[in-house]
């Protein structure tokens, strides 16, 4: 008996505590039932989408927008690639990031909050959700528009056509409207503030209006965003979301280990040793780079305000712009000597040189000892500017010329005076541009009406300074090809004037600084170092071997043959005219057709 | 290393001239490994016991900081009959085991084993003025070294009860700890710095390049993982026989649980590195950790039944519970059975019995549940993280995106049909094994249904789809002696088997790599090679400089890039669907292009033969082992020159097409850019690698002192051995000289194939005693 009565106790035992024996919840992870419970959980999720948006410098290896981050434009003396082929996946058709704020907007309504943060909390929200739409709409145009997180069995949702461009925007501006009226005027240390949305608003709406005029030809649509981008960027000049001024030291923008102080800087990203560091100061410090362009270098204006080629100071018609370095970089827009290293920098000749010999110190720390270890490889630690005064200046300029060249309110010589002549209070060796003073359709400098004759003659004097601005104020900051995107002017992009593909004729794109050989006496091997010189009275016939310039000639910056095609254009061409926007990728195009819905393609790609 | 005649240096770049020789520099061609075990075992009547201690030690080959593996196991056991009806054991196990392995001052991912196979041999390896440059020799010799160290202990209890005759009760319970900790040292390595273009002052004097070139790895960290589990284990076993009837019935239940908790630190800023401890460190600190848990119940029934010795049955039932599911989803019952049948023991089977001493055929089913996924798939979890957004100079946490889950989720279920025969034939010196299985694995636990990316997210785990394999083993062997003692035993076997995928959520159209219904596990798609094209398949266009390829020939022109286009030397494909264009279309089933399985990468035919032989105190026994079949695309530079163009080109890939060279077994050099199935090298059949091989795993020759002369000094047995693993190998690698089992790709970066640690032989010389 005690013998059974034992067997029975054991197995009791084992039974008994069986019941929740097999009920494990998760231990080190969160669930998505328990955690919407606070404010500042909804900050910690909120918090997972900073480093989406507003990358900065990038982080370790990773580029950032700056400089090497955008190389595919007419700043750079670089190669650039079209896209050949249209794919069958693609990361950037991608709603991961649209799933994520949806689930930020829709479950922020759970938690208890104040009105007031509520509302906070929900332009935070929506405002990621006109970032993520707006990176989605620039690359796709067309787009499935979707304002809360999808379910699995929603069939209708998983396989929706793509929404028109102007239902997305219009979603996109009520969200910009939403987060501008309710995001906290300070929610404390780098998190977004009301000036932050602000800017980034005027960045985005300036962008799709022009897609709107230019592409689309719709000036309704283009009207609201360009009035919707002056306001936002009013806002902020006007001080309505906080007090900022333009700072003389363009340079300390880019180049400074802590942009807290900064007035002109509104949002930021913060970079620290062992945490997160970038690798672009290095870049500009002691590596080889790609040099800016000839084009570009020559778009800065001379010191009188005048385009190069006008300016009776910088005297073009006496040389033809065959000048040494040194007179070319004096006298010019104090940006230029911000941006450019006042001495060349050729290959062969300096270890850090630059492929068109005009090298960039924009993002170099003047103060940091350029062996510092955290000047170098990819520990760097100056601080990221992500939105700043200067830049918002330009969005408005650039929105209200271009809407009242849409029919909308007309620009005055107050917006010029908010905008542009506050960034021409910056300096350099005491001197700063004159002020510009509206002269009908064009602008003027001490009365002299500013007349560049390599303007484009489509875009009206007027815009056409108005764009130069922009191009310098935010020159390699990654807006330039996208600013020839909207504007419809890839055709800035092609690199040889008679677009054979043999560079026989190369323009300013390939093109860099202008080198005397004999001013470089210890260099003998000029015949054999990389960088190739070119002369335009000696152009270089394609089929035979390339003969340098016997004295001097330009920087031949690109010059393979092979890769020409890279930088070509060809008008009307579909080719070319489908670069405008990116390709639905086939497969995603596939799975609709499956569940017998109609993906549709962007014009010129594969269907 | 001198200037001048072994390197030199120039503004922005620098030359090496002298040839080392890597491997020697790198390796050690041999180094000592030892094993010694000690066993007791003894007891009186009622009473048994065992003690055993075991050591190893093994000292790695890299020559500039041997790595180390030092392990060490206790057992004891005890046995005890309290009296007739009751049995009492216990058990303890301890192992440890210490590996100590050289910290990578270039990171995980790129260590300098990697690094090593990446540079010509004229990489800089020496000194110059006493000062090492920076290279993976050199950076081995300034690392620390970083210690796994794992403790494991087993502790056992269990009795067997014996009420009444036939019936047994088992109760065992064991109980489990695994403590891992590593300790990592960084370090702040200082060399020569080659990788910073020397500027004007660095020409001047080279020793101005003399720096601490990181310190990213300036740190200490410690971790700790504990793993804390039990087991319990009750049965209860009736035996009977009545007459010609074999009856066993079994039922019991098995209870596991078990908790896993980790944590890890970390300090910067070490202040001596020959004290490399958290507390003495100063910097910035970082900790993280983890926690998880899990648990299985099951009750399981059994029944043996056999008739005459020759039908033998055996039905058996499983009802098992995971913590890894949700409510009912938890269970799962899984049944099998098996029938045999001895007909060698029949009567009319007598008259083969001198051939064939035993025949069995038998034949299974049965079913097993797997629960092999990670926990918490039925909850929508969010993980948290550190972002690099910072703030105030610190690191921020944020909450990541719920997971998709899926509540329904449950057991997956291995179907498997055996069906074998067993016979011994020839006075038993012939054996023979052999066995079909299907085996099915049903409700498969996978990713769910391709969602177009507007879901936003992968979907989530289900339990769907089917995988179907189909597979065989056979093992003959065969045992004699001869009259003047000699005895000999060879065996060999051979099994193969093929899974095809044979339900799937798969799209109506899916693409080739992708998993989809029909498809067979392994299988690699590619292009057909036709040959390299030659001068004459082209025309040169003088005024663009480019290769135009003559009518007739099927275009590449889709496979190019615009930094790449076809020209003579370059790989020609075939043009498979005669559309005059190679292409591989939608990569899709319908649309595949040229494309074609070529090959299939899971080890197929695997084979063994094994002969033993022993005569007057002498024993040899040799074991090869291979694999019949087994096709890989390997990428990597070791396999596709020009992988990375800017690494080394192998002494194996120099016969490469050039003017003078047409006819050469490589394309002409070309970048792949660090990119998979690109320009010369998309998965093809010419390059894809052949990773059959046959290989000597292992010989061993020893003899044993007679008897006779030992037990004069109290020895029962004294054998001196000889032994050597994988000495010798036959692979159709061809040019390639690497290992057919060096391992298949990292996922981290494609270069990194076949640079891993070296493959090993070990000639190993023992002794063994018994008392």
């Amino acid at each position: 008996m005690k013998k059974i009565l034992f067997i029975l106790s054991v197995s009791l035992l084992i039974w008994t505590s069986c019941s929740d024996f097999l009920d494990k919840p998760p231990l080190s992870s969160l669930t998505d039932d328990g955690f919407w419970v606070s404010e500042s959980n909804v900050r910690l999720y909120a918090q997972n989408c900073y480093t989406d948006y507003f990358t900065g410098y990038g982080s370790g290896w990773t580029w950032g927008l700056h400089f090497s981050g955008e190389t595919f434009n007419d700043d750079f003396t670089a190669l650039g690639a079209w896209t050949k082929t249209t794919p069958t996946t693609s990361s950037a058709w991608t709603f991961s990031y649209v799933r994520k704020v949806n689930i930020l907007i829709d479950r922020l309504e759970r938690v208890q909050m104040s009105d007031a943060a509520k509302n906070h909390w929900r332009g935070i929200g929506r405002m990621f959700r006109a970032l993520e739409y707006s990176d989605m709409a620039r690359q796709f145009g067309d787009v499935p528009y979707y304002d809360k997180p999808l379910e699995m069995s929603d069939s209708a949702g998983l396989f929706r056509p793509r929404d028109p461009l102007a239902f997305v925007v219009t979603k996109i501006i009520e969200d910009f409207d939403f987060a501008a009226a309710n995001v906290r005027l300070n929610d404390g240390t780098l998190q977004v503030n009301r000036a932050t949305v602000l800017g980034l608003m005027s960045d985005r709406l300036l962008y799709f209006g022009s897609i709107f005029k230019y592409h689309l030809n719709d000036m309704a649509m283009a009207k609201t965003c360009f009035e919707k981008a002056k306001w936002a960027a009013g806002e902020v000049i006007d001080g309505k979301a906080g007090t900022y001024s333009i700072e003389n030291n363009y340079r300390a923008i880019f180049s400074s280990k802590d942009l807290s102080s900064n007035k002109e800087v509104i949002f930021f990203r913060q970079y620290e040793t062992a945490m997160t560091t970038h690798c672009l100061m290095s870049y500009v410090n002691r590596e080889p780079q790609t040099g800016m362009s000839k084009n570009a270098f020559d778009a800065y204006l001379a010191i009188d305000g005048l385009p190069i080629k006008q300016s009776p100071l910088y005297n073009y018609a006496s040389d033809g712009g065959k000048r040494r370095f040194k007179d070319s970089y004096k006298d010019r827009d104090p940006r230029l000597n911000y941006t450019v290293v006042d001495s060349l920098r050729i290959n062969g000749i300096h270890s850090a040189y630059s492929t068109s010999g005009i090298c960039l110190w924009k993002w170099l720390d003047a103060s940091a000892d350029p062996g510092d270890l955290t000047s170098l490889s990819n520990v760097n630690i100056t601080d990221a500017p992500i939105v700043r005064l200067g830049e918002v200046m330009i969005n408005y300029i650039e929105a209200a010329v271009e809407l009242s060249e849409t029919g909308g309110a007309a620009v005055t010589q107050a917006d010029f005076d908010k905008t542009i002549n506050k960034l021409r209070v910056r300096t350099w060796g005491g001197k700063k541009l004159p002020n510009v003073t509206l002269a009908g359709n064009s602008l003027s400098v001490n009365g002299v009406v500013i007349n560049d004759p390599d303007r484009d003659p489509t875009v009206s004097p007027l815009l056409w300074e108005v764009r130069r601005e922009r191009r310098i104020e935010c020159m390699m900051e990654g807006k330039r090809n996208k600013d020839l995107r909207r504007w419809k002017k890839f055709d800035y992009l092609k690199a040889d004037k008679t677009s054979v593909n043999s560079f026989a004729n190369p323009n300013e794109l390939c093109l860099g600084a202008w080198v005397v050989k004999a001013d470089y006496p210890a260099a003998t091997k000029w015949a054999t170092i990389t960088t190739k010189l070119w002369d335009p009275s000696n152009p270089k016939n394609p089929t035979t071997a390339y003969v340098p310039p016997a004295t001097a000639g330009y920087i031949f910056g690109i010059w393979s043959i092979t890769s020409a095609q890279n930088r070509d254009w060809i008008g009307g061409d579909p080719y070319y005219e489908r670069q405008y926007l990116s390709p639905v990728p086939l497969g995603q195009i596939k799975l609709y057709k499956d569940a017998g819905v109609t993906l549709t393609q962007n014009p010129g790609w594969d269907n | 290393m001198e200037r001048g005649r072994d390197f030199e240096m120039y503004v922005g770049y620098m030359e090496g001239y002298r040839d080392w020789d890597v491997q020697k520099l790198f390796f050690s061609d041999w180094t000592p490994q030892s094993t010694h075990n000690l066993a007791v075992t003894g007891g009186s009547k009622s009473t048994s016991y065992n003690l055993s201690v075991g050591t190893l030690g093994q000292t790695g080959i890299f020559k500039p900081k041997p790595d180390s593996y030092d392990r060490y196991n206790i057992n004891a056991s005890i046995n005890s009959d309290v009296n007739k009806w009751l049995s009492i054991r216990g058990r303890t196990q301890l192992t440890k085991s210490l590996l100590q392995t050289p910290f990578s001052l270039s990171g995980g991912t790129y260590t300098p084993l990697f690094t090593l196979y990446r540079w010509q041999p004229s990489y800089f390896y020496g000194t110059y003025k006493g000062l090492p440059f920076r290279n993976p020799v050199n950076e081995y010799e300034q690392a620390k070294y970083m210690l796994k160290d794992i403790w494991y202990n087993r502790y056992s209890l269990g009795t067997t009860i014996k009420p009444v005759k036939g019936l047994s009760i088992d109760v065992d319970y064991t109980y489990n700890t695994n403590f891992e900790t590593n300790s990592t040292v960084g370090g702040i390595p200082m060399a020569l710095d080659i990788y910073t273009a020397p500027t004007a002052a660095n020409v001047a004097d080279p020793t101005t390049m003399y720096k601490a070139y990181t310190t990213s790895y300036d740190y200490v960290s410690e971790d700790l993982g504990r793993t804390v589990g039990y087991v319990l284990n009750a049965v209860v076993t009736y035996e009977t026989r009545i007459k010609e009837h074999y009856l066993k019935l079994m039922g019991g239940s098995n209870i596991e649980s078990s908790e896993y908790k980790y944590h890890w630190s970390q300090r910067k800023g070490v202040l001596d590195y020959t004290h490399p401890e958290i507390a003495l460190a100063v910097g910035d600190q970082f900790v993280s950790g983890s926690h998880s848990n899990c648990a299985l119940a099951g009750f399981f029934g059994r029944i043996n039944y056999i008739f005459k010795d020759r039908y033998m049955l055996e039905l058996n039932g499983r009802y098992d519970g995971t913590s890894k599911f949700m409510g009912d989803n938890q269970w799962g019952f899984f049944p099998s059975a098996s029938f045999g049948y001895r007909i060698s023991e029949e009567p009319f089977f007598k008259p083969l019995l001198p051939y064939i001493n035993s025949l069995k055929p038998r034949i299974s089913w049965g079913r097993i549940g797997n629960q092999a996924v990670p926990s918490g798939q039925f909850l929508s979890s969010i993980a948290v993280g550190t972002s690099s957004w910072l703030i105030g100079n610190k690191t921020t946490s944020y909450a990541g995106v719920p997971s998709t889950l899926n509540p329904n989720l449950t057991w997956e279920t291995v179907q498997s049909l055996d069906i074998g025969v067993d016979a011994r034939l020839l006075n038993d010196q012939f054996g023979l094994v052999f066995e079909w299985f299907n085996r099915k694995t049903l409700d498969m636990l996978g990713a769910g249904q391709v969602v177009p990316s507007s879901f936003g997210a992968s979907s989530p785990m289900v339990n769907y789809g089917e995988l179907t394999t189909k597979g065989f083993e056979v093992i003959v062997d065969f045992n004699h002696t001869f009259d003047n003692g000699f005895h000999i035993m060879l065996s060999a076997n051979l099994s193969d088997y093929l899974t095809k995928i044979t339900k799937f959520a798969s799209a109506s159209d899916p693409v080739v790599t992708s998993n989809y219904e029909g498809k067979t596990i392994g299988e690699i798609w590619g292009f057909e090679t036709d040959r390299l094209f030659q001068k004459e398949d082209f025309t040169l266009n003088t005024t663009t400089n480019k290769w135009v390829l003559n009518p007739g020939i099927p275009k590449q022109t889709k496979l190019e890039a615009s930094s790449f286009t076809y020209a003579p030397g370059d790989v020609k494909y075939k043009d498979l669907n005669n559309d005059s264009t190679i292409y591989f279309g939608l990569n899709t089933l319908s649309d595949h292009g040229d494309l074609k399985v070529i090959g299939n990468e899971q080890p197929r035919y695997n084979y063994g033969f094994r002969i033993a032989a022993d005569w007057k105190g002498f024993d040899l026994d040799l074991f090869i082992q291979g694999v019949g079949s087994r096709k890989y695309w390997a990428t990597g530079n070791t396999t596709i020159p020009g992988f990375d163009q800017a690494e080394a080109w192998y002494a194996h890939q120099m016969d490469y097409w050039t003017e003078d060279n047409t006819d050469a077994f490589y394309p002409r050099p070309s970048n792949s850019a660090q990119t998979s199935n690109v320009y010369n090298f998309r998965i093809q059949t010419k390059y894809l690698q052949n990773l059959a091989y046959a290989r000597l795993k292992n010989v061993t020759l020893g003899y044993t002192i007679p008897p006779s002369l030992t037990k004069k000094v109290k020895i029962t047995k004294l054998r001196v051995y000889g032994s050597g693993e994988n000495l010798f190998e036959l692979d159709k690698l061809g040019r390639v000289p690497i290992d057919p089992e060096v391992g298949m790709h990292s996922s981290a970066d494609a270069r990194m194939y076949a640079r891993g640690y070296p493959y090993h032989r070990t000639v190993s010389f023992g002794m063994q005693l018994t008392f």
